[in-house]
């Protein structure tokens, strides 16, 4: 019979029964990750902000400061605010935010050219404060826009002019738009589809590590209960035999990589990212997963099959994953058509960049960069396979040292 | 040192001696520094090895099953690599299950679970099920129970009787010198002696062939 198929229902078996490493690799990402966003979102959303008016003014500028700032601070996302408006500082002590109205502050509004002041003080590391006081410069504008019209109007009478004050207190508007790659316009969904794109990128990480682990297991579990041996001594031929298993992993891995990059998605979508899936940018990434699996399989068969011992196996895949995250997590912040030359150049030279590109420029609507570096994929794995069933011989699978 | 078609041969040898490496040479595991190598007419890993390699059976030392396949499971695999259908490989699977001895029970449970006499028993019945003409058996008996060593001695009898070859290496003589017909001496390396039982016997004026290996090796003098 076929010591391929023979080899591959075998693997197929002993791999799938492997309950403690499909936890690991594939349920636990599948369910800690989103798991994780709840549980830091819901943490976030239950804390409670205190912020603390102290009115010292009284007046009516203070009065519409403070309904703007109820506004501002019922409209934050994902957060409680507790708003005390107090008579004195010692009243605000304990509070995240402390807001100081002084004195003169509706009288300084109401004259033509007065200044008023609004004194903010936060408390240092506490990131909810931080959005509180976002509401509160909010706030602080609105009425800030509202006195200056009223201003303008007023110097308009006295001047016997008749101007439209927005058009005076705003006389350079400045329109916002997003554009491709190539120059064409984009719509408000582009920078949304962007983060996706980034965030796709990262999750070809998950693709990396079943991969080495099921490989790594393939072999080196064979040579540690001395079975490789017997199996070599089969009628299967070597090729037969690293084909069976590099298939059987490449089925588990690709079905972990699916898995566990989704449930990164979820991560990102629970915590509030808003995902933008385009057409070329998924199937740039379905591409990318199926041969990244290739890739890793066939570098994880030359490690295993090649190490002198079963440490060195280990160190030799953990070197892969170390370059795997580097490569992928880069694209969280990196932009790579903006990196120098020898940079890009030195980048390509790791399998891995090629699975970047791919998503990254399907992203950026550029589909014939985009395939070639699919296609680059598709030559790097077929060349690693080459190089691995070359560079795998018996003598090196039987000695353990 | 050569071995002749039907009989058995031991290869005794303390730890470390050089008998497994003597066997994986043999077998074409390992390339040899130096001399020639002929299994079955053939050098090991040349052309036509391997057709040869389907009459040959062999059981490593301290080879283990795979744990999370059953005992049948471990058998069908072995099986449907020597075998040219499915229904072959059924057959050989029923023919080993007899030759191991398990219980039908034991054969459904995971073999990780099985004690080291149950293990050792499984492999050699998947190494056997094909019927080889050539069975090459690194430490048969090694580390187990009274039961399983005599269950695998008796076994190595039967299937010597249907003409199949066996080289044994062993550390532990008294239990493979009921089934030797002849033995080689393997010290630091080297044969120091090659020859039937009985030769052995004589040569080093011994009872047996523990004995006989014990001089032969200086471990009496």
């Amino acid at each position: 019979m076929s010591g391929f198929r023979v080899v591959l229902w075998k693997e197929l078996i002993d791999l799938s029964r492997d309950y403690k490493t499909i936890a690991y690799v594939v349920l636990m990402p599948l369910i800690i990750l989103p798991a994780v966003a709840l549980f830091i979102g819901g943490l976030y959303s239950v804390q409670t902000i205190r912020v603390a008016v102290v009115d010292l003014d009284g007046g009516e500028g203070a009065e519409v400061f403070i309904s703007y700032l109820e506004e501002e601070l019922d409209g934050l996302a994902g957060v409680r605010v507790e708003l005390l408006v107090a008579g004195s500082l010692e009243e605000a002590q304990g509070s995240h935010v402390v807001i100081v109205i002084p004195e003169g502050f509706t009288e300084a509004l109401a004259s033509l050219d007065g200044v008023a002041v609004l004194e903010v003080s936060r408390q240092a590391g506490v990131v909810a404060a931080e959005q509180a006081v976002q509401a509160v410069l909010r706030a602080a504008s609105r009425l800030e826009s509202q006195v200056a019209v009223l201003r303008v109007e007023e110097l308009a009478v006295l001047a016997g002019v008749e101007v439209d004050p927005r058009g005076l207190l705003n006389p350079l508007e400045v329109k916002f738009a997003y554009h491709t790659a190539g120059g064409a316009p984009a719509g408000a969904e582009a920078p949304a589809a962007a983060v996706t794109a980034r965030i796709l990128i990262f999750s070809l990480f998950f693709v990396v590590n079943p991969a080495l682990v099921f490989m790594s297991d393939a072999i080196v579990g064979e040579r540690e209960r001395r079975t490789i041996e017997k199996l070599l001594l089969a009628p299967a031929s070597l090729r037969d035999i690293l084909l069976g298993k590099a298939a059987a992993s490449v089925v588990l891995s690709t079905g972990a990589a699916v898995a566990d990059s989704i449930a990164l998605v979820a991560f990102f979508a629970i915590s509030g990212v808003g995902l933008t899936l385009a057409a070329p940018v998924l199937a740039s990434w379905l591409a990318s997963v199926v041969l990244l699996v290739f890739m890793t399989t066939a570098m994880a068969a030359v490690v295993a099959a090649r190490s002198e011992s079963i440490r060195s196996a280990q160190a030799g895949s953990a070197l892969l994953m170390i370059i795997a995250i580097i490569v992928f997590s880069s694209a969280l912040a990196v932009d790579y058509a903006s990196l120098p030359t020898p940079v890009q150049t030195l980048l390509q030279v790791i399998p891995f960049t090629h699975a970047a590109l791919a998503v990254y420029y399907a992203a950026l609507g550029d589909i014939l960069r985009s395939t070639i570096h699919v296609a680059i994929q598709a030559l790097l794995s077929a060349a690693l396979a080459l190089a691995a069933a070359r560079l795998v011989d018996e003598e090196r699978l039987v000695l353990v040292r | 040192m050569s071995v002749r078609e039907g009989e058995v041969l031991v290869l005794a040898g303390l730890n470390g001696a050089g008998k497994s490496t003597t066997v994986r040479v043999l077998l074409g595991l390992l390339k040899p520094e130096g001399g020639t190598v002929r299994v079955l007419g053939v050098e090991p890993g040349g052309r036509g090895w391997d057709v040869a390699k389907r009459f040959i059976g062999y059981l490593p030392e301290d080879a283990q099953p795979y744990a999370r396949l059953t005992g049948y499971e471990n058998l069908l695999f072995f099986a449907r690599l020597y075998a040219s259908s499915e229904d072959e490989a059924r057959e050989m699977v029923e023919r080993a299950a007899d030759m191991s001895g398990l219980p039908r029970e034991a054969l459904s449970r995971r073999a990780g679970g099985y004690s080291k006499g149950m293990k050792r028993r499984l492999l050699l019945a998947a190494t056997l099920m094909h019927r080889p003409r050539l069975a090459v058996l690194d430490e048969p008996t090694s580390g187990v129970d009274v039961v399983s060593s005599f269950r695998i001695r008796r076994l190595i009898a039967s299937l010597r009787g249907a003409g199949t070859t066996f080289i044994i290496t062993s550390h532990e003589l008294r239990g493979v010198e009921e089934v030797a017909d002849r033995v080689a001496f393997i010290h630091e390396g080297r044969v120091v002696f090659e020859g039937s039982v009985g030769e052995a016997l004589d040569r080093f004026s011994a009872s047996s062939l523990e004995e006989a290996f014990v001089r032969a090796v200086g471990g009496l003098a």
